[in-house]
Parts: C-alpha cells; sequence; structure tokens
C-alpha cells in the first residue's frame, strides 16, 4: 500500500492521458472534466462483498420480475403490494411498450445500484435502471493502478473486475436475436462517450452513431461502408427512451433511429436496456422494492433501503410531518440531485411552505432519514 | 345495424424536394364489437413498401419509408364500416384514470369540475361535463394547434375538437370516470374529427363535446389512447438538402350511409 500512495499523482495524470472524461452542461456551457479517482481504495473484505454481491442480485432479479410484471398481468398493483399510483402516474411508465416481450424477458441488463455505507451497515439510497452509465471508469481506473503500481496487486489478494467487458458482450449475444451487437451512442457530445467508445471496443461491438443504423422491413441494419447493412441483433442503447424513435416518442429527435420500436415489437432486435424501465426506478417505486423482494422471491431482502417514508400512508405522513427537521425530503418528479431539501436547512417560513406542499400533494414526495456516511480514514 | 361507406385523403405538399421520408399512419379504422371494416384500401404515395402492425392500444400502423427526393406525400383509405350501437365492452385499462401529457387538470380546472352536476349514473355525469365544455368553450378554428394542452385550450376558452375532446377527458378523470382519446371520421364530409370514450360499468361509451352530444351510430373510430399523442394519424421525419420546408395539408374526408 506504501508504494501505491507514491502513485497517486501518476495514476490521474495517466487518467488525463486516456482521455478518461465525464461533461457537465453548466450555465449552457459544455465543460469537459476528468473523472476524479482516488487511487487509496475502500477496502471491502471478501466475505462482505459475497453478501454485498447477493443482495445486489437479488434486488436486480426482482426489479426484472417486478418490470415484467408491470408490463403484462400487473399482478402486484391487484394484489395491493404495490398502490396503481405509484406506476400509472410515474413518469417512467411507458405505455408505448405494453405488449412487447424482451428478449429472455430481460428489462435490466445493467442495473446501476446506489450503495452508501453507514456506521450500521450498507444502504440502497436507488436504483439506476434506465441507462446507467459510469462501468468504465472502475475498469480503466483499475488498470491504470496496476500498472503505475503493480506490487500492491501482487501484495494484496485484489478481486478481478478486468472480465466486466466478457460478460457484457456473453449478455448481449445471449438476448441477440440475430446479428452483430452495437453500442448506439447520441456523439461524441455526449457526457459518456469515452465510456461508450471504451465499452464498445472491449465488449467486441460496433460503436454506432444514429445515421449508421437504419430500419428495413422492421429490421435494424447497420450501414457498413461498403453499402451493404448488416444485420443488428442486440443494441446497447445510450440514449434515453424518448429519443429513441422520432415514430413513437418526440419527434424531433435526431439522434433516434426511426422505426426501432417496431423492429423491437416484431421481436427483431434487442434492446439493452429495455425502454420503458423508468417505471421501477423512480423514487416513489423506490419504497416498495424491498416488498418486491419478498412478493416475487418469497425471500428477505439483503441489503436495506435507506429508512424512507412515503406520504401516501397515513401513519407515514404523520411521521413526517412531525420528525421534519430531521428528515431530508424528495420531490420523486425530479433526478440527479434536485429536488432535496433538508428540513433542519430550511427557513421557519420555507418550513412551513414545505409541510403544506406535502399535505397537499402526497403522491409527490418521499422522506428518507439522514444518513451519516462512513467516510475513510484517513 | 348500419353500414357507411368512408373516404378519407390527406395530401400533404412540401414547399422543396424532400427525401429520406419515414413515416407511420393511423390512419386504418379499428375492428372491434361495434365496428367491422370491409373492402378497405390503403393507397399510399409515392408507393413504397410499407410494412403492417398494431401499437400498444390495439390501433393499426402502417409504416414505411421513401427514400427517393418527392415534393408531395399522399395517403387514402377508403372502405366500407359496418357500425353497431357505439360501445365496447372490455376490461378497463386503469392507465386510462390517469393524468397524461396532454390532460393534466389545471386548479381552474379543476375549480370547473366541481361546478358540474353528479348525474344518478356514469352516463349522466358523463353528458353533463360534455354538455359543460360544449358551453364552456367556444369553437374556432386555428385559435389552437395540435400541441397546445387541455389546460391551455381551457384558460383560451376556445379550440377545436381535439381542444373539447382533452378537456372532456381531464374533467372526466377528475371525476374519477375513466376517459380515453377517441380519433376518426363521422358521417358527413369534412374534416378527421375527435371524440371522447368514458367507461362505465364494463363498456365504454363515446360522448362528443364538440357536437354536445352522446355518440350512437355514425362515427367510425381509427384510434383511441390516452389522449392525441397516442391517436396521430400522420408522424413522420424527412431530410431536406434545400433547408427549411414548409407543409401544407389537404384533407378530405368523406362518409356516406349506404343505408339510405
Amino acid at each position: 500500500m506504501e508504494n501505491l500512495k507514491k502513485q497517486v499523482g501518476r495514476v490521474n495524470e495517466s487518467l488525463d492521458r486516456y482521455g478518461v472524461k465525464f461533461c457537465l452542461y453548466k450555465n449552457g456551457k459544455f465543460i469537459d472534466q476528468l473523472f476524479p479517482f482516488d487511487a487509496i481504495p475502500r477496502i471491502i473484505e471478501y466475505d462482505k462483498f459475497k453478501v454485498l454481491e447477493k443482495g445486489l442480485k437479488q434486488r436486480a432479479y426482482a426489479l426484472n420480475l417486478f418490470l415484467n410484471d408491470i408490463y403484462s398481468k400487473r399482478s402486484i398493483i391487484k394484489d395491493g403490494i404495490v398502490p396503481e399510483e405509484f406506476v400509472y402516474d410515474a413518469t417512467g411508465f411507458l405505455a408505448e411498450r405494453v405488449g412487447i416481450t424482451p428478449s429472455l424477458g430481460v428489462y435490466n441488463h445493467i442495473s446501476g445500484i446506489d450503495l452508501v455505507e453507514a456506521p450500521e451497515g450498507w444502504y440502497i439510497l436507488e436504483d439506476n435502471l434506465r441507462v446507467p452509465s459510469g462501468a468504465s471508469y472502475p475498469l480503466i481506473a483499475r488498470d491504470i493502478t496496476r500498472k503505475m503500481s503493480p506490487s500492491t496487486f501482487e501484495n494484496n489478494k485484489v478481486y478481478e473486475n478486468r472480465d466486466y467487458a466478457d460478460i457484457l458482450r456473453n449478455m448481449m449475444d445471449e438476448v441477440s436475436l440475430g446479428g452483430i451487437n452495437v453500442v448506439l451512442t447520441p456523439g461524441r457530445y455526449n457526457s459518456a462517450f469515452f465510456e461508450h467508445s471504451y465499452l464498445a471496443k472491449k465488449a467486441g461491438a460496433v460503436l454506432a452513431f444514429p445515421e449508421d443504423l437504419e430500419v428495413i422491413n422492421d429490421v435494424l441494419y447497420y450501414k457498413t461502408f461498403n453499402g451493404t447493412p448488416q444485420r443488428v441483433g442486440a443494441v446497447y442503447r445510450r440514449l434515453s427512451d424518448e429519443y429513441l424513435d422520432p415514430m413513437v416518442f418526440v419527434q424531433n429527435s435526431v439522434i433516434g433511429v426511426p422505426h426501432l420500436m417496431e423492429a423491437y415489437r416484431k421481436g427483431n432486435v434487442a434492446i439493452i436496456n429495455a425502454p420503458g424501465n423508468g417505471v421501477a426506478d423512480d423514487k416513489g417505486i423506490y419504497y416498495f422494492v424491498p416488498r418486491m423482494i419478498k412478493y416475487y422471491l418469497g425471500e428477505e431482502p439483503i441489503l436495506n433501503n435507506a429508512p424512507t417514508y412515503v406520504p401516501y400512508y397515513k401513519e407515514d405522513m404523520k411521521y413526517i410531518i412531525d420528525n421534519l427537521e430531521k428528515l431530508v425530503i424528495k420531490d420523486v418528479s425530479e433526478a440527479g440531485g434536485y429536488g432535496v431539501l433538508f428540513g433542519r436547512d430550511l427557513s421557519k417560513a420555507d418550513f412551513e411552505k414545505l409541510k403544506d406542499h406535502i399535505l397537499a400533494e402526497p403522491r409527490r414526495f418521499i422522506a428518507q432519514e439522514i444518513i451519516n456516511f462512513l467516510d475513510l480514514r484517513v | 345495424m348500419k353500414t357507411y361507406a368512408f373516404d378519407f385523403k390527406n395530401k400533404i405538399i412540401f414547399s422543396k424536394a424532400i427525401e429520406n421520408q419515414n413515416f407511420i399512419l393511423k390512419c386504418v379504422p379499428l375492428n372491434y364489437s361495434a365496428q367491422r371494416i370491409f373492402d378497405e384500401d390503403v393507397i399510399i404515395s409515392p408507393s413504397c413498401k410499407v410494412t403492417s402492425s398494431e401499437d400498444s392500444f390495439g390501433n393499426y400502423t402502417r409504416a414505411g419509408f421513401i427514400k427517393c427526393p418527392h415534393k408531395e406525400f399522399e395517403y387514402n383509405i377508403c372502405g366500407k364500416a359496418l357500425l353497431g350501437t357505439y360501445m365496447e365492452v372490455t376490461p378497463l385499462e386503469r392507465l386510462f384514470l390517469f393524468e397524461s401529457q396532454m390532460t393534466k387538470a389545471s386548479d381552474e380546472m379543476k375549480a370547473f369540475a366541481e361546478t358540474i352536476k353528479k348525474g344518478e349514473t356514469v352516463h349522466k355525469t358523463a353528458l353533463n361535463v360534455s354538455h359543460a365544455v360544449y358551453e364552456k368553450m367556444t369553437y374556432e378554428p386555428f385559435s389552437t394547434n395540435v400541441e397546445t394542452t387541455a389546460a391551455e385550450a381551457f384558460a383560451l376558452g376556445k379550440g377545436v375538437c381535439q381542444d373539447y375532446a382533452h378537456i372532456t377527458i381531464a374533467l372526466l378523470r377528475q371525476s374519477g370516470i375513466a376517459a380515453r382519446y377517441a380519433a376518426g371520421l363521422m358521417e358527413g364530409e369534412g374534416e378527421t374529427h375527435a371524440w371522447v370514450d368514458y367507461y362505465a360499468g364494463n363498456a365504454w361509451y363515446g360522448v362528443d363535446p364538440t357536437n354536445n352530444k352522446k355518440i350512437d351510430y355514425s362515427y367510425i373510430k381509427i384510434s383511441h389512447g390516452r389522449d392525441s399523442k397516442d391517436c396521430e394519424i400522420e408522424k413522420g421525419v424527412f431530410t431536406c438538402a434545400e433547408g427549411i420546408v414548409d407543409q401544407k395539408f389537404e384533407i378530405s374526408v368523406k362518409v356516406v350511409n349506404e343505408d339510405d
């Protein structure tokens, strides 16, 4: 570990040289940023990691079963486990995909589940099942760290992550409906373009821009340089549902592929992740994930949600109103850190305003206990 | 049962030649218990390979791609419809109880909904709502456009059949009645029309707020959905080398009762 400490600076220089970047839009400006990386790791012991792994798998399976159910029989609603408002009112519910069964019944091929560690253990903060990004960064960071400080890896038993690309490739091959695999990127100005190109290369898929793809007679093709279209069996798309197909969603989307949804409906192409996953990673539906695990798998959740209250339920409403100053309130329609309020930070007037707002629109908010993140000792 | 002959044409004239046109049409009337379509013919020009399908609401779609430059695009659907009393017995899709993109009720609309008298039956309430919208709104062509929401049209106080339908749907859903948007053709000559389906008991029934009446016969339904967005008759994208293109629509609809 001593050696690794000395190399911290060089690791970040090297990440810069490799172009490991992500971008932010701020005040209308496009800012290309280095991915900040701390080479000194948070160590998770093998036994604890195995529990985490098992818990994450359990959660991802349950969410996949939920998506299958919501877009077909909806038994979880009929059985009263999830109130229908939380499904039909969710912005992520995609009526346009009802009646389409995805290849092998897989919706959330890739799940980005956010975790935090508190003194009392791990908590799930949220699920990202739409177009989660981030898989490439630990891969390349590990690669570079290994080069800069080989002794760290010789002297310690470090769990391998280099097989991610193989797993990605195998998954794409498995769900493919015949043809090549492509990674569809909206373009080089996307915040995660580095990741799109990196994963395509590593997983042996073709990196495609929207104009490279076309649907002919309900089949998706990649336009090759010599003009012969090549059939696509699986498309790992890195753009959101509303831009996917101008024939079905936002009509003026120039980053979509016309008729892609029809090719999908006819069972001619697998879309990774499935359109419509937003109904399962909504802040409102998060509350119900532990119940989903019990309902679909008949198991107790291995990993816990952060303690959450939904004002939709009367007893939760009472708790929230009585304890607002020690809770964090989240607007379910917002994402990415927006619409998050800490009761303790509000002025008297804002505090009362928030209370009235919650009472008036209970479906719009969730409340959570504030978690003390476990920082690394430096 | 009554038989109607229908002929629906839409010609789009572009100010400059366009190419690479992708389109999807929801222009073929539905088949369901109260409506049988036969002898139908769909003609699309310029001619191209067209694929058929259904969307998530069971509406028929025709999709295609025209590569070559062209200045006109036309589709024509004609055929016959055998119509029973306007009604569809089917389990309720509960999605239609909830607000959609175009039918969110504003505070003014919620207040207006409170003023509408509840009937002894769902049918009577639906008619009351439809009547209230008819009285409240002024029909004025071109006062709104296809993107106008229920709340916007309500605030404006005027609109066309699409707006009347959206507002009625929003108000019905406010009163806990499931409602859906219906697009189609009605007897006579003119344009395409939009009206409202509401759910009562175990079936969908129709009400036409623009004409202030309950629907019995003579309405040929093309499609239904949460709101107009699910029933867009034509959707398309294309490229043009010469910049901005203007589009002109020439729509004609003719529906004739063959029994007379």
